[in-house]
């Protein structure tokens, strides 16, 4: 009788240890982001060829109908973009600093460029505690050429977790 | 806080339960009498604790716990009776039969619920042995049990409110989600006690630990509660107290 007491005061006492309450909080990332990489093409004078290397330069990005600056002044070479939700185009304003000389004077003027993505939309409930997350797949872009000079789609899934989607190169 | 102070209570009546048990004996005039014994069987080598008549009784129990731990988790609301049969005064085969309404609003403002319900098969296990190492029969009316189950839910769930919005582009959007079938299934290891108050009627309490919960619902995350299991997002415990009778076969049991 002593070890049956002893099994049951160890069976309740493991179960209330085991009882512990769950998380009624999202513990999972859902929002799902536009990855991309920005260079600048230079011309090498040791292999006489136009290369690229990483944007050093502060440019601005928003979206076309939207007050909201996404970047602004930021010297970065890797940033992030949000595709819409809930219509099957996004359109983004990229702003640069553009050195124009003439007559051998130099001025610093900024060029408007237009990156426009054609993708299909699919939510994809995660949890209850979560909500929904949306899974792009980009059919089509298109891109003006002021200040733009290539943009090479790396992967038209767009997830939570891709590293990168497109790289974006300007000119110099 | 309010679940450990249930615990500590069922330790409580865990002990106080087993002491309720008298199996007391008397020596007078060198031939020992054993209290609530019917037949006395000499001590034989190898005496085998299944003795026939197989067939020892049944019991009909009515579960008064599952609906206050339901409300204490929420808007649950369970209802759920055991049958059992008596086997050798060892092995009891049961079948427990429920039924749960579950309702859940999250934080986000995503609700679930769910109303459906659900069948346990399994088998209990008397931890006393029917015959004394010296060969005398015990009652065994009052014992503490082991057992395994194989439950099963046919539910249904609803999710409704799941909001989608665009923070940049300014637009949201809200979703529900209806499933007409959903089979779950899964195993329960069962530990409980079994009194029999007065000439039959009979109460007890089990503790029970869920475990191995298969679904065909498209992801278990979009399940928060399957009736007879408990929530699916945590470990599941749960908790019985019966209330019933028993039908012996046998008088002298």
């Amino acid at each position: 009788m002593n070890r049956i007491l002893k099994f049951f005061a160890f069976f309740c006492c493991s179960l209330f240890l085991a009882a512990c309450g769950d998380s009624n909080t999202c513990q999972k990332e859902v929002n799902t982001w536009l990855q991309a990489n920005a260079y600048e093409m230079y011309y090498n004078t040791e292999t006489e060829m136009m290369e690229a290397k990483a944007l050093s330069i502060p440019f601005v990005v928003y979206g076309v109908n939207n007050d909201s600056v996404l970047y602004q002044d930021n010297n970065i070479s890797a940033f992030s973009l949000p595709l819409n939700k809930f219509d099957s185009i996004t359109e983004f304003v990229f702003s640069t600093p553009f050195v124009q000389i003439q007559d051998t004077v130099s001025d610093t003027i900024f060029v408007n460029d237009t990156l426009s993505f054609y993708h299909q939309n699919e939510l994809v409930l995660v949890s209850l505690e979560c909500g929904c997350t949306v899974n792009y797949t980009i059919d089509a872009f298109s891109f003006t050429v002021n200040a733009i000079d290539s943009v090479v789609l790396i992967s038209n899934e767009v997830q939570v977790g891709t590293k990168n989607n497109f790289n974006i190169y300007f000119k110099r | 806080m309010k679940r450990r102070a249930l615990y500590l209570l069922l330790l409580c009546f865990l002990f106080n339960s087993v002491v309720a048990q008298q199996f007391t004996t008397q020596t007078e005039n060198g031939v020992t009498q054993i209290k609530d014994s019917v037949e006395y069987r000499p001590s034989s080598g190898g005496l085998k604790q299944f003795q026939k008549p197989v067939y020892r009784g049944m019991s009909l129990h009515l579960d008064v716990a599952s609906p206050i731990m339901g409300a204490i988790n929420g808007k649950v609301y369970n209802a759920e009776v055991q049958i059992d049969v008596n086997l050798y005064r060892r092995l009891y085969p049961i079948l427990e039969v429920g039924y749960t309404d579950a309702q859940k609003t999250f934080y986000n403002g995503t609700s679930f619920s769910t109303t459906a319900p659900f069948f346990r098969l399994g088998i209990n296990y008397g931890l006393l042995k029917p015959f004394r190492d010296n060969g005398t029969m015990r009652s065994v009316k009052n014992y503490p049990f082991i057992g395994v189950r194989y439950g099963m839910s046919f539910m249904n769930y609803n999710i409704e409110n799941v909001t989608v919005t665009d923070d940049y582009w300014g637009k949201d959007q809200s979703l529900n989600y209806k499933k007409p079938f959903v089979y779950s299934g899964w195993i329960e290891i069962v530990g409980g006690v079994r009194i029999d108050i007065y000439k039959g009627l009979t109460m007890g309490w089990s503790v029970r630990l869920n475990t191995a919960l298969h679904t065909s619902a498209a992801d278990k995350s979009y399940v928060w509660y399957v009736p007879g299991y408990g929530k699916t997002a945590s470990t599941a415990f749960s908790f019985n107290y019966t209330i019933g009778y028993t039908f012996y076969n046998d008088k002298n049991q």
